[in-house]
């Protein structure tokens, strides 16, 4: 008979999972299963019947981390749908706050769920309260840059978590003199505080290289959007870096015809995989590893990640130190665009119309896709989600199979302890899964539904 | 006497997920500093935290229990119950604990059919299609949490500011521990009102050029902040973004003046036309 050791539920991850690690008759290691029991909230089913404009706020409300992912592609897609091209201002200010939720997002990973297992022995202080006591400085500065990142979007969104001022044809407000003095004081400060997590980034690099290079590492294919000169979390082309080294670059919409979906017995998440390749080679990837294997950007930090794993780099952990390049990255791209100024162009009266549209963004942790149709009023009659950690969904297993793999060599189902599944949880944690965002379709063929009154 | 006073040590503190989008949660850590320096002088000492520590399961009794989400599955249940057991006082933060938030939207079409859009093929032979090795099955319904345990406090909010838990928390560690807004969110608005009525309603694409410093459903603009519990500052319609009313319904509401209540119905009843149209 199978025994399983259950780790229930993974900690330090957003929702709920557990593993369950599987060992055969004779006590040896057999396989991981990633079992994710957050239940679908069918955001998918409450779309439809809503109008248009409605759809973003609500978008939104998909996860309480990556709000402003959710919005921005949200609108992106209805507003594909009906035509209309939003004006140069909104985009900037929408990027804006793409780039907010991303600083304030990757911090609360870096420092709270991810660092506890580089920086605390102890198993039981292997969090933020423990954190707080060895490294006061790293912890302290933290919440001040995840502040940053909070108001920026209050400024911008009207609200910390949830904006509500993105709409079809614009945003329903802009940035005055005041509040853009108040945020380029915020990022110079930022900009001093950052060092700090930069510094620990660097320490633990060098500290855990062996470590962080081969522990869970898997092959995988990459996607993301074409990254230019600078931190491009929208509009750009969608960009696939294969196992072999090649570079495929397509248009957005083009993405339900590349992956195949596939769903397992005992996870609420579908597993999606590259369907040229087919399930046992076509793993996929997306997140801040993705990004920081394609991107060009002049960060010092990120040559010392060059130096350490080669980039494109497949292992695993390294997704921890590609997010503490993000941070500074992306404060960089929020003075550029503040420095650039926006106008006061931000707006637009729109015509709801019959129609279908793809919005893509990046997400904190990778890819997100909305798809909506509408109907003459613009009333939506069909939608789809896709999240970043559906598509890491099979990664987040494999990783973690390849851990145990290594973990349990020669140890059989008696001797593992508390450490060692730890071990298996610090791999998942290093795709800073968000299972209540995964949970939704992934839909290949599109089926023709209406709304029915 | 507070809770800290009587025991003399730090108020034990958990707080527990259910089914939700953790926003209460950031919401919660967005209270920052202040939140750190609780800790710190351990006034409040976190017991329980899935997303934050790695306690995986709590087994002592505890003073403060945060509840965040709405029960949909028999673990939430199950976990619910079995947590408030051990809580002195139980409270329910954000408005899927308190109301059932957008889970619970969806119980008006059955979950069956909200399960269908996910899982439409039949992979799996047996009725359902939903996976369910080794998951906990999925209720009909989402309900807010008061329909399985007693809640001592509301917070509502979606999610509540980080000022509103920032203030919750100063009040019960010093003992105070309820606190309620009777005022409506046009009660704190600073959009001006004139008393005219809109001369007709519009959707919000349909004008690119509000006016930001008038009140928004003079302009046409479905708000309903005039229903709604206030605490927030009316943050929404100050950004010109109408308020959607995720605290809930105002404990004032029974004292709407009569001259305004005609103006709500209106307000409803065109939105609902327009919007089944």
């Amino acid at each position: 008979m199978t025994k399983s050791v259950y780790v229930d539920p993974a900690t330090r991850v957003e929702g709920h999972a557990k593993l369950n690690i599987q060992f055969n008759d004779a006590g040896a290691f057999e396989k991981v299963e990633f079992q994710c029991y957050e239940p679908p909230r069918g955001f998918e089913r409450l779309f439809i019947g809503m109008i248009g404009e409605e759809v973003p706020r609500l978008a939104a409300k998909i996860c309480g981390i990556c709000y402003s992912a959710h919005c921005v592609a949200a609108v992106q897609a209805i507003e594909n749908a009906w035509g209309v091209e939003p004006p140069e201002d909104a985009v900037k200010l929408r990027e804006l706050m793409l780039l907010a939720n991303l600083l304030q997002s990757h911090i609360l990973h870096f420092t709270f769920l991810a660092m506890p297992d580089f920086l605390c022995d102890n198993p039981q202080e292997k969090n933020f309260v423990g954190l707080l006591n060895k490294h006061k400085e790293l912890v302290e500065s933290s919440v001040k840059l995840r502040a940053v990142g909070q108001k920026l979007t209050e400024i911008l969104g009207g609200r910390q978590i949830h904006p509500a001022t993105v709409v079809p044809g614009g945003m329903t407000k802009s940035l005055n003199k005041d509040e853009v003095e108040k945020i380029t004081a915020n990022i110079n400060e930022a900009k001093v505080l950052v060092e700090t997590l930069k510094n620990c980034a660097e320490k633990v690099m060098e500290a855990k290289a062996s470590l962080l290079e081969k522990f869970g590492k898997i092959d995988s294919h990459f996607l993301c959007l074409q990254q230019k000169q600078h931190l491009t979390l929208c509009n750009a082309d969608l960009e696939l870096s294969t196992r072999d080294g090649r570079i495929i670059v397509m248009k957005p919409e083009k993405y339900s015809k590349l992956v195949r979906e596939r769903v397992v017995d005992y996870s609420f998440i579908k597993q999606p995989y590259l369907d040229e390749t087919g399930l046992e080679d076509g793993l996929i990837r997306v997140g801040s590893l993705a990004r920081v294997n394609r991107c060009e950007w002049n960060n010092k930090l990120l040559r010392k990640f060059d130096k350490a794993f080669s980039r494109p780099s497949q292992s695993t952990l390294a997704y921890n130190i590609a997010r503490a390049i993000e941070i500074e990255e992306c404060l960089k791209r929020i003075e550029e665009i503040i420095n650039d100024g926006v106008g006061k162009h931000f707006r637009e009266t729109v015509k709801p119309r019959e129609g279908h549209g793809v919005g893509i963004v990046e997400a904190p942790r990778g890819l997100l896709f909305h798809y909506y149709s509408t109907d003459r009023q613009g009333t939506v009659t069909e939608a789809n989600v896709i999240a970043p950690t559906t598509q890491n969904a099979l990664a987040i297993e494999k990783s973690a199979d390849a851990a145990a793999q290594e973990r349990f060599a020669g140890k059989t189902y008696e001797r593992i302890n508390r450490d060692d599944l730890n071990s298996i949880e610090m791999v998942v944690r290093a795709y800073d899964p968000c299972l209540s965002c995964s949970v939704h379709l992934v839909q290949i063929k599109r089926r023709v539904r209406k709304w029915k009154k | 006497m507070s809770l800290q006073e009587t025991t003399g040590v730090a108020l034990k503190v958990a707080t527990l997920q259910l089914c939700g989008c953790s926003g209460c949660h950031i919401s919660l850590l967005d209270v920052g500093q202040s939140l750190i320096d609780l800790i710190k002088n351990k006034q409040i000492q976190l017991k329980y935290s899935q997303i934050l520590m790695d306690v995986k399961n709590l087994e002592e009794k505890i003073d403060i229990l945060l509840v965040e989400g709405c029960v949909l599955t028999e673990h939430d249940e199950e976990i619910l119950k079995d947590y408030a057991g051990l809580a002195e006082k139980i409270v329910a933060v954000g408005s899927c604990a308190c109301f059932g938030g957008p889970a619970a939207i969806a119980n008006q079409f059955g979950r069956a059919d909200v399960l269908k859009i996910m899982f439409p093929d039949s992979t799996f032979s047996r009725i359902s299609n939903v996976p369910s090795h080794n998951l906990p099955t999925i209720h009909e319904f989402a309900c807010p949490i008061n329909i399985f345990v007693d809640v001592d406090f509301y917070v509502p909010g979606c999610p509540p500011e980080s000022e509103i838990l920032q203030d919750f928390l100063t009040a019960i560690v010093k003992g105070k521990g309820s606190f309620g807004y009777v005022k409506t969110v046009c009660d704190e608005c600073p959009l001006k009102r004139t008393g005219e009525s809109p001369s007709e309603i519009k959707r919000i694409v349909d004008v690119a050029t509000l006016d930001p410093d008038k009140c928004l459903v003079e302009q046409g603009i479905i708000c309903m902040g005039k229903m709604t519990m206030g605490g927030c500052g009316a943050k929404c319609p100050k950004a010109g973004a109408p308020c959607e009313g995720c605290r809930g319904f105002s404990l004032s509401l029974k004292e709407v003046s009569p001259s305004d209540a005609p103006e709500i119905k209106k307000a409803l009843v065109s939105f609902v036309r327009r919007k089944n149209s």
